[in-house]
């Protein structure tokens, strides 16, 4: 009963900052309420008993890619009315609500308490090096080109 | 534990929502980027659950661990690709980069 009510909190919580990650009006609110979503869905990952998961989450997402976010809208210009398409917005509305009507209709709800297995940072470091262990090396070399290609793209001109 | 596989589901799927429809209405690249980011959270948590209650080993997660991986070298190339914009357009307004097209 007690998780069921953490799950209930942290979930609501997540979904409440994402609805207003997207409808504030400073960019900077918008990183601000990024940083909560993934504090709030790193709860929901421990829950479901991915330990390690849940530590990765909030120390790579929440700790640097919102720092990163933070320091691009600092650099970028500020502007305090709210820029949103206004063309079909009932429309997407609507087709965002149909899109989660049927995703919904699709599964068939069985809401039986079903029995959840947690596994150790062992066990999950065992299949990510073990059984993919070229997937490891081919993002390992991923991630070097990234770094190459924005280090090209702000490279200063020196000719 | 007590909490059935649905709600994980019913959360994932309804954040998925929320952020594709961030996507689709705003204007400025980077919230559309970290709606994006939002996207990957809620396929993370899809991916976590079907591991925890449906499949007996521990590979939906090292999925997630590859997806992040991704996810940030997404970022390292977008935020560049931002800084760039701004250094040449002066803005990251999606409505007024018109450059590609004719």
């Amino acid at each position: 009963m007690l998780d069921l009510i953490a799950f209930s909190v942290v979930s609501a919580l997540s979904l409440l900052s994402v609805f207003l990650m997207i409808s504030a009006k400073r960019l900077m609110h918008s990183a601000i309420y990024l940083a909560l979503f993934f504090i709030f869905s790193s709860g929901i990952l421990a829950i479901l008993g991915a330990a390690f998961l849940a530590i990765i989450q909030i120390l790579i997402f929440a700790g640097g890619i919102v720092v990163l976010i933070v320091m691009v809208v600092m650099l970028s210009e500020h502007s305090d009315e709210k820029e949103i398409i206004k063309e079909f917005r009932s429309f997407k509305v609507v087709a965002s609500i149909a899109l989660f009507a049927i995703v919904m209709l699709s599964f068939n709800f069985t809401n039986q308490p079903q029995p959840m297995k947690t596994f150790s940072i062992s066990q999950l470091s065992d299949v990510v090096v073990n059984e993919y262990s070229m997937a490891v090396i081919a993002s390992t070399i991923m991630l070097f080109s990234a770094l190459v290609g924005s280090i090209y793209f702000l490279r200063g001109d020196k000719e | 534990m007590s909490i059935p596989l649905e709600y994980f589901i019913v959360v994932s799927t309804a954040l998925f929502v929320i952020a594709s429809y961030g996507i689709i209405t705003r204007k400025n690249m980077l919230v559309i980027f970290m709606c994006a980011e939002v996207l990957v959270a809620a396929a993370a948590i899809n991916f976590v659950a079907f591991s925890a209650f449906k499949t007996g080993n521990p590979i939906g997660q090292s999925f997630v661990v590859f997806g992040w991986i991704l996810s940030v070298s997404d970022t390292i190339i977008a935020l560049a690709l931002f800084m760039y914009i701004l250094k040449e357009e002066g803005n990251i307004d999606l409505t007024k980069l018109r450059k590609l097209k004719w």
